[in-house]
């Protein structure tokens, strides 16, 4: 089960309010890349894996994502906490206002709401761990395209740490298959699937 | 003996050699440097391969840990050298976010190298650490769980700050 702990991973302080940056973040919150279908993925993918190394790291990244949500959402909450009627009709900004004013909505910065369809469960473990690699590339190049977007120096800094987060669980994710390819047979990694075999 | 385990063992005294005039660990075969990891010497074709960590790998101080989102110095790639700094004032609810990072960032590295016995110790010393900031941090009628927030006699658990109002300071 999980147990909310009521602070965040990394201090979130917007100063300057953004609606216009605000559509932009969100991706990270309910886009293809977000942290919500990286919390999902890896929550769900656990449930098919062998061993328990990758129970495990799935888990724990699982659970991080999860902090990683929270964070974004914050950084979306912050951008938006006081609108001048002005800020409110800037394009980039007053369509998605007019369906959820300022509540935080699990959307792609495109305007698509949060799909099922941006992650993977494939149910074996060389493939899962695949898709995780892939996907953590791809939240990267999210943050890395967000700070070329973004000239607000409070909201860079909580996306600097957010993308080097991507890095380092690129690193487990990748060391998690070679853990998984040494209990493979060595000729032929592909003989069987692990998942199917507990 | 085939090929690639002759080439291996070749390498591998090669490097047994270098690494015997340095002061290196058992299990470091491979002189790598702190930003490089380590691979098989022969592998399977058509899987993704990422390098190993290697065991004792540079680490950063808890302030500067959590503002580079590493405690590893080797896997800190910034984008266009855009790097935090540390953080100067190490508030309690800084000093909280700090170990909880490293022990966070410990117990995934632990998830794929959990015979580093040298790891678990720093993982068991920043956690009782992270104890004592929990204590400190809670001492202002701030509480981080529920199970703790009736300690005092009271339900502080709603109590303002929530994690995602603005705040100047704290």
């Amino acid at each position: 089960m999980f147990v909310y702990e009521k602070r965040l991973q990394y201090p979130v302080r917007i100063k300057n309010t953004n609606p216009r940056l605000a559509s932009l973040v969100i991706s990270q919150y309910g886009g293809p890349d977000g942290e919500l279908g990286a919390s999902l993925r890896y929550l769900s993918q656990r449930y098919s894996m062998p061993y328990p190394e990758l129970k495990g790291l799935l888990t724990d990244i699982g659970t991080e994502e999860l902090g990683h949500l929270e964070m974004v959402g914050t950084v979306v909450h912050q951008l938006t906490r006081t609108l001048t009627d002005d800020q409110i009709r800037q394009a980039g900004f007053d369509a998605y206002f007019v369906d959820h004013t300022a509540g935080v909505y699990p959307t792609a910065a495109s305007g698509f709401p949060w799909s099922a369809a941006g992650i993977g469960v494939k149910g074996d473990p060389i493939c899962d761990l695949t898709e995780d690699l892939a996907a953590e590339q791809k939240a990267r190049v999210t943050y890395d395209n967000i700070l070329r977007l973004s000239d607000d120096a409070d909201v860079n800094d909580v996306i600097k740490f957010l993308r080097e987060r991507e890095i380092v669980h690129f690193q487990r994710f990748g060391e998690a298959l070679e853990l998984l390819r040494q209990k493979l047979d060595e000729k032929n990694v592909y003989y069987m699937n692990p998942a199917l075999t507990q | 003996m085939n090929q690639c385990t002759q080439n291996a063992q070749t390498r591998a005294a090669v490097q047994a050699d270098v690494a015997s005039s340095a002061a290196q660990t058992p299990d470091t075969l491979y002189v790598c440097a702190d930003h490089d990891g380590k691979l098989p010497s022969c592998a399977p074709l058509a899987v993704p391969f990422v390098p190993f960590q290697q065991t004792g790998a540079n680490k950063y101080a808890l302030d500067l840990a959590l503002a580079r989102g590493t405690l590893f110095v080797g896997l800190d790639l910034p984008y266009l050298g855009m790097q935090n700094e540390a953080f100067t004032n190490l508030s309690a609810a800084r000093q909280l976010q700090a170990l909880g990072f490293a022990i966070n960032e410990l117990g995934l590295y632990l998830d794929t190298h959990a015979g580093d016995t040298e790891a678990v110790a720093l993982y068991n010393q920043y956690a009782e650490l992270y104890e004592e900031a929990v204590e400190q941090y809670q001492q202002n009628g701030v509480s981080l769980t529920q199970l703790a927030s009736t300690m005092g006699g009271s339900y502080s658990w709603l109590n303002d700050p929530w994690p995602w109002d603005y705040r100047e300071e704290g």
